[in-house]
């Protein structure tokens, strides 16, 4: 199977790894797990008294499709509003990544990641 | 004619029960390659030859599936009615990810320690144990026809299948940088 340049970049030069405190009251924090191929990723925004998304990390253990999706989708959201980015869809994601039917999960797997993290951050506050 | 309709455990002969005696499912499998095998249907028909290759195919497949811990867990809920959709299964288990997280990152960390053969063999020792448990928690989920729970633990056995392929990938890497 032949991945899209985008997916390539991505895993090559993937923005935004890293980790923020879990704890911290404006960051929200969504791990998820796909158990058809057992990949792990963790996304993290930090969310700025305006409501905007000021920053966002991520974690992905997983296949390049699994890495690209976490890694764009850390660059769409920075700037963004929660409500924003609660309308992006796996399948905006799946397809600037040209991902092909059998690694469109990881996409998947990304848009529930930051949904969790929404979630996470709304549950603090 | 073998019959396709049969279950896995029927074909080899095993009771459906979740601990099956590898043994048997060894010399069972042996037994019915030899019986099947397409090349011994070298002189017969089209349609004959095209039934063997089918039914190699099905041995080979049920074979396979209680060979493995995960999809011999798998199959008996599937005997039972639960669809598995690998495309939309997710696991939301935060502690149990988080733990996941922590495993991986640990296997990452493996190169920076003192001894990373000992580092990678506590690990595994680690994974293995963490999978064991799974597997008790299946057969009494299963027992007690639990099976939305029971799903759970074969979901979660991926994670650890995945990490047991990492650690034997990294171990393999080790090792050959040691000679």
């Amino acid at each position: 199977m032949a991945y899209s340049e985008k997916v390539i970049d991505h895993y090559e030069n993937p923005r935004n790894v890293g980790a923020m405190d879990k704890d911290a009251q404006e960051v929200g924090t969504g791990m998820v797990g796909a158990p058809a191929c057992g990949d792990v990723m963790k996304l993290q925004i930090k969310v700025g008294a305006n409501g905007i998304i000021e920053d966002a990390k991520f974690k992905t253990y997983g296949c390049g499709s699994a890495i690209a999706s976490s890694s764009l989708l850390t660059e769409w959201v920075k700037g963004k509003s929660l409500d924003e980015v609660q309308a992006i869809k796996n399948t905006d994601i799946a397809e600037e990544l040209e991902l092909p039917p059998v690694k469109v999960h990881c996409s998947v797997l990304a848009e529930d990641a930051i949904k969790a993290a929404i979630a996470d951050y709304q549950s603090k506050q | 004619m073998l019959d396709f309709k049969q279950s896995y455990f029927e074909l080899f002969g095993l009771p459906e029960d979740y601990n099956i005696d590898p043994s048997v499912l060894a010399n069972s499998f042996r037994e019915l390659q030899a019986k099947y095998h397409p090349d011994r249907f070298v002189n017969s028909d089209e349609q004959e030859r095209r039934v063997a290759v089918q039914t190699t195919g099905f041995i080979n497949e049920a074979n396979e599936t209680l060979k493995s811990s995960r999809l011999r867990a798998r199959y008996m809920l599937q005997l039972k009615g639960v669809d598995f959709d690998d495309e939309i299964d997710t696991t939301s288990d935060g502690m149990f990810l988080l733990h996941q997280m922590e495993m991986r990152e640990a296997l990452e960390d493996v190169p920076n320690a003192k001894d990373p053969i000992a580092r990678v063999d506590d690990i595994a020792h680690d994974v293995e144990a963490q999978m064991d448990v799974l597997k008790e928690s299946f057969v009494e989920h299963f027992a007690a026809e639990k099976y939305a729970e029971a799903k759970e633990d074969v979901l979660k056995m991926k994670f650890f299948e995945r990490l047991c392929q990492e650690v034997k990938t990294l171990t393999e890497k080790l090792e050959d940088e040691m000679f």
